[in-house]
């Protein structure tokens, strides 16, 4: 499995917050939710934190 | 000295009507200013509100009004400006207003750009015809790319304006640049060639090119150009001179930026957004886990509330106090049950002493039988002389008939 883009990670996040918003989650599953959000919210910080624009240059001219 | 108005002929005098008349009758339809076509520069122009153009033809000794019908300026391919060589077709005629004679322009197109704009026109009406242009074929831009698409010239200024922006914007993605050529001889092929090779590279792809004459920027109305930026699979943004530049690249793409930063821009969400929406994605889990966490925090206590030593204690005075109570009645009742059966035994056995012949004899009354212990019932069971037996309540006396006395009846 191919590590998730940052995309990924964000549409994640906010499909667990949609989750957790419409309230129809056990009590197990909204901890369960909400823990996996935390993560999410962790993964994506991080990556902004380290994020470095990388520029590669094609050759072949 | 005779002046004009005391001539005899001032009652036959033209009115300036009648003149400019005369002037259009002999002007209009005249063969040699009809359909007529004239070169020359655009003077001054003027747009009024009314949707007719007004312009000034000139060369370098002379000039002539022209007046531009709102069909002729909307079939216009280029801008009219001052400067510029044209061609004009169209016919002489007189303004009666201003009794001027002016050239009505039925056709204007520019000469020495001219072979570049008739180019232009061809390309984008092919393309045109053919859909490439059409609003259902623009694709949305991702939200998030990951791989940038740059095709420019390495030595512009578009690719460190666009480098710039994602750096400070977006340092999440990652840019590929291909360089290609961006003016002169080869650029067309070197752009299409440019563009052709970040295919299945990026999520997005920005052609760029800073600002530059219209020919400068004349190889992004090449039709090669053209059909690449339209089989590229990812959308392509075009930001090719400044603002008011258009090419035939900026139709064909997804996206027309109208300079390579705000290509970059359009490109690229700002990552100081982003981090707010994380944030808020944040704030909003503890949020709702919080209230969750208060909804079920209040079942427990509810819960809790009955399961206490002292709710217990309540409960076990509460059933013993029950068993108490039914205990008490079942005695009660079993008491009254109990006396209630004495006194019906005693009424019973009252009622057996009283059918019992012994209480009978006890009052006085006997049994008497004969020697073998039947019944003396009547006189005609004994006879004087047998013995019998009479029984009374302590014992039984013996004794001898004497004699027999029968009752009469």
């Amino acid at each position: 499995m191919t590590e998730k883009t940052f995309e990924e990670a964000l549409v994640e996040l906010e499909s667990k917050v949609a989750a957790l918003t419409a309230g129809h989650l056990s009590l197990a599953e909204a901890l369960r939710t909400y823990e996996e959000g935390v993560a999410l919210v962790r993964e994506c910080s991080a990556r902004l934190d380290e994020a470095e624009l990388k520029v590669t240059r094609l050759s072949g001219e | 000295m005779q002046t004009l108005v005391s001539a005899p002929g001032v009652r036959d005098a033209l009115s300036v009507t009648e003149l400019v008349r005369a002037l259009r009758s002999v002007v209009g339809g005249h063969p040699a200013l009809t359909d007529v076509l004239v070169r020359g520069e655009v003077g001054s122009v003027s747009r009024p509100p009314s949707g007719l153009a007004y312009f000034t033809l000139k060369d370098s000794a002379s000039q002539v009004p022209c007046v531009m019908f709102r069909t002729v300026v909307a079939a216009l391919r280029f801008e009219l400006r001052e400067g510029i060589e044209v061609l004009v077709r169209g016919d002489v005629d007189v303004f009666p207003a201003k009794g001027q004679t002016q050239l009505l322009a039925r056709e204007v197109s520019p000469i020495g750009h001219g072979a570049f704009w008739l180019a232009f026109e061809q390309v984008r009406d092919r393309l045109a015809a053919e859909g490439l242009f059409a609003t259902e074929r623009k694709r949305a831009l991702p939200r998030f790319p990951a791989r940038i698409g740059l095709v420019t010239s390495e030595a512009g200024a578009a690719m460190h304006d666009v480098l710039a922006v994602l750096e400070r914007r977006y340092p999440l993605g990652e840019v590929v640049v291909s360089p290609c050529l961006v003016q002169g001889e080869g650029a067309p092929q070197s752009i299409a060639a440019a563009l052709d090779r970040i295919v299945s590279r990026v999520d997005v792809a920005i052609l760029a090119r800073g600002g530059g004459s219209t020919e400068d920027l004349w190889a992004f109305n090449d039709e090669r150009v053209a059909r690449a930026i339209a089989r590229l699979p990812v959308p392509v943004v075009s930001a090719v001179g400044h603002e008011l530049d258009i090419t035939i690249s900026d139709f064909v793409a997804d996206v027309r930026a109208p300079t390579p930063s705000a290509a970059a821009e359009i490109v690229a969400p700002d990552v100081v957004q982003v981090r707010g929406r994380v944030a808020a994605a944040r704030a909003i889990l503890d949020a709702r886990v919080r209230e969750r966490i208060d909804v079920w925090g209040d079942r427990l206590r509810f819960l809790a509330g009955r399961l206490q030593p002292g709710g217990v204690a309540r409960l076990a005075r509460d059933a013993r106090q029950r068993v108490d109570t039914l205990s008490e009645t079942l005695h009660r009742e079993g008491r009254r049950i109990l006396a209630d059966l004495r006194g019906r035994l005693a009424s019973v056995i009252g009622r057996l002493d009283a059918v019992s012949p012994m209480a009978t004899i006890a009052r006085g009354f006997a049994v008497v039988t004969t020697e073998d212990g039947a019944l003396v019932g009547s006189v005609a069971t004994v006879s004087p002389g047998d013995e019998i037996a009479v029984h009374v309540s302590d014992g039984t006396l013996d004794a001898i008939v004497a004699e027999l006395r029968r009752k009469e009846t």
